[in-house]
């Protein structure tokens, strides 16, 4: 509707003298809105596809952390794992996102097992509430983390 | 000009498509769109020290970047075998709905180190992974990366950085190479307010 709407507009201005420019000038009209339409489909793939780089790094460094409690698995890696999980928490809600998945319920798990069982809950539950799939995870986690605790 | 742009687009549609059907089975990942993952422990059958813990770090971390919920491994471990679902001496032999019924978990990643070998003078070690996703609902296999061969690893040359490190950059890049044969994960957008 909107190119017929142009066409009529060009025909008008144009006139017949001008046809050459007219096709040019349509040309360019459908050259632009497939450009438009590339450029958009490419900042929607890139935004369902990609991570941000805050975020990016933030999985680096879980990794990291993961691989040494996993290998180390001694009270200095799980405690420097702890300052991570909180680290990543903070700098979430610093920029006003999302907390990844998973990082509220691991810091809450361990607070759970240091005897911090109600700061431990408040992150269990923030979990729960950002990840309602996680649900039943975080049922369990604190059935297992209380049993810890005792 | 109008055709090139015309062309650029669809060579651009065509090129972000690649991802999902390198892997025929991802097909069926891509319908399901499973939100949560648990990532069993790998059975090892020939490997070097500390590389189940690599491989696991490596590959959470990689569906992470993808955008899927990963259930924190040291937790949900600690989880399923007070449920009695996980020996690790035993292997995982219990099935993916139970995993499913117990943790809510959407599907399950089942991983082998099938051989994983990094020896001390050479800048290349040897790889070989497989794993299979599958679903948590009817056991179907989601997805699948099952190489016939093993892999070269090249290990980057840095003189600033430890071996450790410079093996880690290496499997990074091998996780992410598996992960990038699935389809985005829920979460793959920048996180919302």
């Amino acid at each position: 509707m909107k190119t017929s709407t142009r066409l009529h507009h060009c025909s008008t201005t144009f006139g017949r003298g001008d046809e050459a420019r007219r096709h040019r000038a349509v040309g360019a009209i459908h050259g632009v809105t497939a450009l438009l339409i590339a450029l958009i489909l490419a900042t929607v793939v890139a935004g369902t596809t990609g991570c941000s780089p805050s975020r990016a790094t933030a999985v680096n460094e879980y990794r990291l952390s993961l691989f040494r409690i996993m290998a180390q698995g001694d009270s200095a890696s799980v405690r420097e794992h702890l300052i991570l999980l909180r680290t990543i928490i903070d700098e979430s809600w610093s920029r006003h996102e999302k907390v990844p998945p998973g990082i509220c319920a691991e810091y809450g798990a361990e607070l759970f097992r240091i005897g911090m069982a109600e700061e431990g809950e408040k992150y269990l539950t923030m979990e729960r509430e950002i990840y309602p799939e996680s649900r039943l995870f975080i049922h369990r986690l604190r059935v297992e983390a209380e049993g810890g605790a005792l | 000009m109008k055709r090139a742009l015309l062309l650029m687009t669809i060579l651009f549609i065509a090129g972000c498509g690649s991802n999902v059907t390198k892997n025929p089975a991802a097909s069926k990942l891509h319908l399901m769109r499973p939100r949560t993952i648990l990532v069993l422990p790998p059975s090892v059958i020939r490997a070097d020290s500390d590389a189940d813990e690599r491989f696991v770090s490596s590959i959470v971390a990689a569906l992470l970047q993808k955008g899927y919920y990963v259930f924190p491994p040291p937790e949900v471990w600690k989880v399923l075998e007070q449920g009695g679902l996980l020996d690790r001496r035993k292997g995982n032999a219990t099935a993916p709905q139970r995993y499913g019924e117990y943790c809510g978990a959407d599907a399950v990643l089942y991983t082998s180190i099938e051989e994983w070998h990094m020896p001390q003078r050479t800048h290349e070690g040897r790889i070989k992974l497989s794993c299979q996703l599958k679903s948590a609902v009817n056991g179907a296999i989601l997805w699948k990366f099952e190489p016939r061969q093993s892999v070269a690893v090249t290990i980057p040359e840095d003189p600033g950085e430890s071996r450790s490190a410079r093996i880690e950059h290496a499997v990074v890049a091998v996780a992410e190479d598996i992960a990038s044969t699935m389809p985005p994960g829920r979460y793959a957008s920048p996180p919302e307010e």
